[in-house]
């Protein structure tokens, strides 16, 4: 019953900062949005036309008009160092070729991998090249390749997109509002020494962290559910900013709030780690430093299987708490999640998040963590 | 009874012992007031009769009730004030605050609420009782932090510097609130560096100095002028 008074006191402490509720509720819902539609303003595959510069080495009408009729807003130039060129910014594409007569038997291109725009025109001018000027008739002998991509383009990018910025943005999120919500609750508690009031009251320590852990896990799962919402919504009324398909016609409501579920076990984790810091910090802004490693760290372990399968995972990097669940998230989005590594995850980050509980009711039984030099 | 035996307290940071062989005793309705210069360990030995701190040796019981046997047997009979910042919780009102700890020892509603109206009577905190603490002055939330800790209706009270940034009215009001706990049979411990405080309040006066008692004696003997003067004891 007294865990539930700290649990409601806390909360009710937490609600009343108003650096909270920009933190935990506004900034999830209002900001990944955001920063979503500022990234689709990139140019996209269908936007190369415009100020598009490539170099030719001499007049080709044939191939100019071509590629005018083709492509809108491109402007040809003239260079004797196509590659200099565009590795300076100056061109987004070079074109060579090979021709005898009227009839071109070669062409090579230069591009800049490295520059979107560069490699999306160079995609859109080798298709180009391709089509036109591979031979009209294929060979009877010819062996007919036909390709099928098994998801719709525009659901492939939607996909790519939230299986990339997803996970990273649901930890980074619930890390920096639960422990800044947890340092508040520990670390505040010695800056404004009420901490010594707290102790002498009939209430044991373990009671103390279990609740004040559970109101910090209250934030972050607030911060979680601000940030799934605000997506949904979002993605749901401009489906633009997932690539062209919402969050909601990816992923069913039930594979979200299994995205929360699984996302309640690391912010469970959060909450005892900065617990832990809160109490071997002196002050908020000690506490607060000390958790910025925290943060830097979740956000890189949930980025770090971004590269691999969805679905397929080697056993041992289930092990890696937070990792691990980002992995689970993105096989929950691909339509994939397996039972065992959803299971997995929830056990070793409850793992972990009890071995910081108990590091916490160590720290705050040494009577030095009160007078500590 | 309160009862110490031989208590003593060392930090790793400093060398000379806190407490040396700290004893004394407290008879039920007493009123003691415990005096010392700054850093004498009179804070220190608060929080160890708080059970905040540990006393590296020595035994402390309450009516024969050993701290280590039973420690929730003090907590529940115990209220501190602790010295410095007023400890209170900025984001809620003097009435939350009060409330929450009172809820935290377990004090039910039909118990703590016709004695905190008592109290706010008595501190004069109805005109800012449901607001935040954060718009408290220093005064205010010293009264609302004495509220808090005699709102669990303790029979052993403990005040650490209860007048501390107080003005003179509500200096005059913790007196008289020490004077009403005494009448009420309380038991009191309290720290003090206003004379006119101790003398009109304290039954018995003990010394600390250098962490050591060095007086134990009835507030008389410094009343009548029969005795030295407090603050002789804290010379070298």
């Amino acid at each position: 019953m007294k865990l539930l008074i700290i649990l409601k006191k806390e909360l009710l402490d937490q609600v009343r900062d108003r650096r909270m509720i920009i933190a935990a509720l506004l900034m999830p819902a209002v900001i990944v949005p955001l920063l979503l539609f500022f990234m689709t303003l990139e140019p996209s595959k269908g936007d190369v036309g415009s100020k598009v510069r490539i170099i030719i080495e001499k007049e080709a009408v044939q191939l100019q008009n071509l590629i005018r009729e083709s492509i809108n807003g491109i402007q040809f130039i003239q260079s004797n160092a196509p590659t200099e060129t565009i590795r300076d910014g100056n061109a987004e594409l070079g074109i060579e070729f090979i021709q005898e007569g009227d009839e071109y038997k070669g062409f090579t291109l230069y591009y800049d991998p490295a520059r979107r725009i560069s490699e999306f025109t160079y995609v859109r001018i080798n298709s180009l090249l391709r089509s036109y000027f591979s031979a009209s008739e294929p060979r009877e002998d010819a062996l007919s390749v036909q390709s099928i991509p098994v998801r719709s383009e525009q659901k492939n990018s939607s996909l790519l997109t939230l299986s990339i910025i997803l996970p990273v943005f649901l930890m980074v999120f619930s890390a920096s509002t639960t422990m800044s919500s947890v340092i508040d609750m520990s670390a505040g508690e010695k800056e404004r020494s009420t901490i010594e009031t707290l102790l002498s009251s009939n209430i044991s320590r373990r009671a103390i962290i279990m609740g004040k852990t559970l109101a910090a896990s209250v934030v972050g799962i607030t911060a979680v559910a601000a940030l799934l919402g605000g997506l949904m919504l979002s993605s749901w009324f401009f489906p633009k900013i997932t690539g062209g398909v919402s969050l909601l016609e990816i992923s069913s409501p039930a594979s979200i709030a299994l995205m929360g579920i699984i996302m309640l076990f690391c912010v469970l984790l959060f909450s005892a780690v900065g617990m832990s810091i809160g109490l071997y910090a002196k002050s908020i802004k000690e506490g607060t430093i000390l958790t910025l490693p925290v943060i830097v760290l979740a956000s890189a372990l949930s980025s770090g299987l971004i590269a691999g399968d969805p679905y397929l995972i080697d056993p041992i990097f289930l092990t890696i708490p937070i990792a691990n669940a980002s992995f689970v998230i993105r096989s929950i989005l691909y339509g994939s999640g397996s039972p065992s590594a959803f299971m997995i995850s929830i056990i070793i980050n409850s793992m972990y998040a009890g071995l910081f509980f108990l590091i916490s009711t160590y720290l705050l039984k040494r009577e030095t963590v009160i007078n500590r030099s | 009874m309160l009862e110490l035996c031989g208590v003593c307290k060392s930090f790793p940071a400093k060398k000379e012992m806190v407490l040396a062989d700290i004893s004394f005793s407290v008879k039920k309705g007493e009123v003691v007031a415990l005096v010392g210069e700054n850093g004498a360990g009179k804070s220190t030995l608060v929080r160890i009769l708080s059970q905040i701190l540990r006393p590296d040796a020595g035994s402390i019981s309450l009516d024969t009730v050993s701290f280590h046997e039973d420690p929730g047997y003090m907590k529940n009979r115990t209220g501190t004030l602790f010295s410095g910042e007023s400890s209170l919780y900025d984001r809620l009102s003097a009435r939350e605050n009060i409330i929450y700890h009172a809820r935290l020892n377990g004090i039910p509603k039909a118990k703590y609420e016709p004695d905190l109206k008592l109290l706010i009577e008595e501190l004069s905190l109805s005109h800012y009782i449901d607001d935040r603490v954060s718009t408290f002055s220093r005064g205010m939330k010293q009264r609302t932090a004495i509220a808090r800790t005699l709102i669990t209706d303790p029979e052993f009270i403990i005040l650490d510097e209860p007048s501390s940034g107080l003005d003179i009215i509500a200096k005059d009001s913790v007196k008289a609130i020490i004077s009403r706990l005494k009448k009420s049979g309380k038991t009191v411990l309290f720290s003090s560096h206003s004379l006119d405080e101790i003398l009109s309040c304290a039954d018995r006066v003990i010394i600390l100095h250098a962490g050591q008692i060095v007086c134990d004696s009835p507030v008389e003997l410094f009343q009548s002028g029969r005795g030295k003067d407090i603050t002789s004891y804290l010379r070298d």
